[in-house]
């Protein structure tokens, strides 16, 4: 058992079981909000990181920053489209944020938006600037996605409980077949972490791992 | 309204059509698309402002120029909120552009397309809002400004009136806000769109009247 999944009560467990949903021919990755803003510089505890922004998630953030680069690479490997997007610092002057709390901090050097090296996007892959929690919400994602005639998105990225749910419920809301990659996926409370996972999972989405999604991609 | 035919007019006035509306108490300025990609360099004729920007409208656009800076003016004076748009050019290489002619611009974006002309800049505090599609609205979060900021009513200009201006007015008329477009505040290539399309946004979804009248009708909140 996955350790997200020990944190969901035994007789929870039933609706837990492996996804059944198909990739299809076309699968785009959506890369949720993987800056610095969200992770904080590399090597500090939690506590150091939300000196540099309050919103930093820390070493849970660069935990998962091996398999969210491993997951950016298989899924270029199959020449299939990236979008990464970010939060518009300039649009949320007039639209606010993308949640209900202020945003402190801003002593780090590196810009709010700027993307760690190991994820960074690479020429082709659109850098999507957003304002709220769903990268649907009002920008021209869905556009993308139908034009290139996607039938299936990965969602992976920060925070699990926020963005990146929110994706993935406006993800499958816009008709494709959705899946999130629990361990590309990280949040500031693990315990909200592994309650998102799980309502993902009932409700939303296919919740597989990179190991997992490899298998599937290259079984089907 | 030289290109509206005579019987047309009248139709429209016994259809009620030109209901008037109410500007209210926080009316919104929404400044469509005037960059150099539409309008061309100042000065320039409409073959040479083509040639350097495909989309661009000439001396249509620069015939009105001064209403828009003062259509601006009248908004920042009354402390109205003002929002720029122009096209997101980066976000259209993946979403299309905003006509049917989708592709990539030949020969990629003409430098400068994006610039506003220094009689219309926009200022700090004042909203650019970049787009992929015709509507202001579409697949952007205008509408989230609008409503933090409270605003009852929307006031349009810019270009092109048979396009962006057309399909923010639609949008703003949908979205529930009792919406005014500014005749000599817009431009077009073709003058004919251009009045055929006022006609239409008249008829059915705005306002359509001139600076002066607007200016009029403005009653201080």
């Amino acid at each position: 058992m996955k350790a997200w999944m020990e944190r969901i009560p035994e007789h929870e467990r039933a609706g837990l079981q492996a996804g059944q949903l198909e990739l299809g021919r076309k699968t785009a990755l959506i890369v949720v909000d993987v800056t610095y803003g969200f992770t904080g510089s590399e090597g500090l505890t939690l506590e150091e990181t939300r000196q540099e922004y309050s919103t930093a998630v820390g070493p849970a953030a660069w935990d998962a920053m091996p398999r969210v680069a491993r997951l950016i690479r298989l899924v270029r490997s199959k020449g299939m489209p990236i979008v990464h997007t970010r939060s518009s610092a300039n649009d949320q002057q007039f639209v606010g944020r993308a949640t209900k709390k202020l945003r402190t901090g801003g002593k780090l050097s590196i810009d709010f938006g700027e993307f760690p090296e190991a994820v960074a996007p690479l020429e082709g892959d659109w850098v999507l600037e957003k304002a709220k929690a769903s990268a649907f919400f009002q920008t021209p994602l869905s556009i993308f996605l139908v034009r290139e005639q996607v039938e299936s998105v990965i969602v992976c990225g920060v925070s699990t409980s926020g963005c990146v749910r929110a994706t993935t419920v406006d993800a499958c809301s816009s008709g494709f077949r959705t899946f999130v990659i629990d361990d590309a996926c990280f949040d500031r409370s693990w315990f909200a972490h592994c309650n998102n996972l799980f309502d993902m999972n009932a409700k939303y989405a296919d919740v597989l791992s990179v190991d997992e999604l490899e298998e599937k991609w290259n079984a089907e | 309204m030289a290109h509206i035919p005579e019987v047309e007019l009248t139709a429209r006035q016994g259809a009620g059509d030109d209901h008037r509306l109410e500007l209210g108490a926080k009316p919104a300025l929404i400044v469509v698309d005037v960059t150099l990609g539409f309008t061309g360099s100042e000065g320039v004729g409409l073959e040479a402002a083509i040639t350097e920007y495909p989309n661009a409208c000439g001396p249509a656009a620069w015939e009105a120029m001064p209403a828009m800076a003062a259509l601006i003016e009248l908004f920042r004076g009354k402390g109205m909120p003002i929002v720029y748009t122009r096209a997101d050019t980066g976000g259209q290489d993946y979403t299309g552009r905003a006509s049917r002619r989708m592709g990539r611009r030949p020969g990629g974006v003409p430098p400068g397309f994006g610039d506003f002309p220094s009689a219309i800049a926009p200022r700090s505090g004042e909203w650019v809002l970049a787009k992929t599609r015709a509507s202001a609205f579409f697949g952007t979060p205008l509408s989230v400004y609008l409503t933090r900021e409270r605003v009852d009513s929307i006031v349009i200009c810019g270009g092109l009136t048979s396009a962006c201006v057309r399909a923010t007015a639609v949008d703003a008329c949908s979205n529930g806000y009792d919406t005014f477009v500014v005749d000599d505040a817009c431009f077009d290539r073709s003058p004919f769109a251009h009045g055929s399309n006022l006609f239409d946004l008249g008829a059915k979804y705005a306002e359509v009247l001139s600076l002066d009248e607007l200016a009029e009708k403005w009653r201080p909140a």
